[in-house]
């Protein structure tokens, strides 16, 4: 399936989503927060789609707002998928799918870890690669670090 | 004995008998410097180097140096790569495990100031010399075998100069 197919069939399944294609990556759609779970669910579990693999989540910090980035690969149908969610900084919290996929465990710990995005319903969120004692998020665009050493120019 | 090119000043043969003198400085101090056994320790990409070094073509067996993965049994760290902050507790923690006399090389340059690392970082110890001390520092990103077992020698010349006299 291509894409188009793939976003009919959803749109169908998904009336009150939008399903806001993006520009700069043919394989991605932005959908919104509170649907997120709901439409991984069923992708997964829909025979025609089969997204059984979650390659992985990332996030991206903009300064005014985090994206969350969700790929999704079926080796049966070989075909994928890319969600993007929006996440606005007074709301930086999202409903875990690692119930669905055991891959988004440690994906969502490292978030959480890197960008202080919180999963919830998360069976362990805590940090996975700074020191448990660590504070601040480091991978955010306005993290600072008191021992920081600056490169001169 | 390939690597003892002369006797010691301080063996003596008694006539008629087969008993060797020495002083306990020159013997003890071969014995270990012929025998470094190093842990197994690598961080990040020096360590590369390091498995090369100890490999067929570079061979570290020929100065007596095998490696232990236990630091029990271990003389020398030979600490190959990058220190996490994260690391660095359990660096010193291996470290303390090791018996006396227990000597380290800061093998590259993350070890000896943090390297690439330097700048901008938030995540890496700025030299291992912070938390451990350090014997003999070898530079390079990555340093050469040829590199590593100079650093070696060197600390052979070091360990020669053991005595128990001024041993605190
Ligand atoms: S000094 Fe260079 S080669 Fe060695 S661990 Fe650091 S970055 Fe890697």
């Amino acid at each position: 399936m291509n894409l188009l197919e793939i976003l009919k069939l959803l749109k169908e399944n998904f009336p009150q989503e939008k399903f806001i294609e993006d520009s700069n990556n043919s394989e991605a759609v932005y959908v919104e927060e509170n649907n997120l779970y709901s439409l991984v669910k069923f992708i997964k579990e829909n025979q025609a789609l089969c997204f059984d693999y979650l390659i992985f989540i990332t996030a991206i910090d903009y300064k005014d707002y985090f994206e969350l980035v969700y790929y999704f690969y079926s080796y049966s149908k070989n075909h994928r998928l890319a969600l993007k969610v929006k996440l606005p900084l007074s709301n930086l919290q999202i409903k875990s799918i690692s119930n669905l996929y055991a891959t988004a465990d440690w994906n969502e710990r490292e978030i959480y870890d890197l960008f202080g995005i919180k999963f919830l319903n998360h069976p362990d969120l805590r940090r996975i690669l700074m020191p448990e004692d660590w504070e601040g998020y480091p991978l955010r665009k306005n993290y600072t670090y008191q021992n920081l050493i600056i490169k001169p120019d | 004995m390939g690597i003892i090119e002369k006797t010691a000043p301080y063996i003596e043969k008694l006539p008629g008998g087969g008993i060797v003198l020495t002083t306990i400085d020159w013997f003890f101090n071969n014995a270990r410097k012929n025998s470094i056994w190093y842990m197994l320790f690598g961080l990040a990409c020096c360590a590369i180097e390091l498995m090369a070094t100890g490999a067929a073509r570079y061979d570290f067996d020929r100065f007596g140096m095998i490696f232990r993965s236990s630091p029990r049994q271990s003389d020398l760290m030979i600490v190959a790569g990058t220190i996490t902050l994260k690391m660095a507790p359990r660096v010193k923690l291996l470290y303390e495990q090791m018996p006396e006399p227990k000597y380290v090389i800061a093998m590259g340059g993350c070890a000896i100031n943090g390297g690439p690392f330097y700048y901008d970082n938030y995540s890496v110890l700025k030299g291992i010399d912070q938390v451990i001390p350090v014997d003999v520092y070898v530079p390079g990103c990555p340093p050469r075998p040829e590199a590593l077992m100079h650093g070696v020698l060197a600390l052979q010349e070091k360990i020669k100069k053991n005595t128990f006299k001024n041993k605190k």
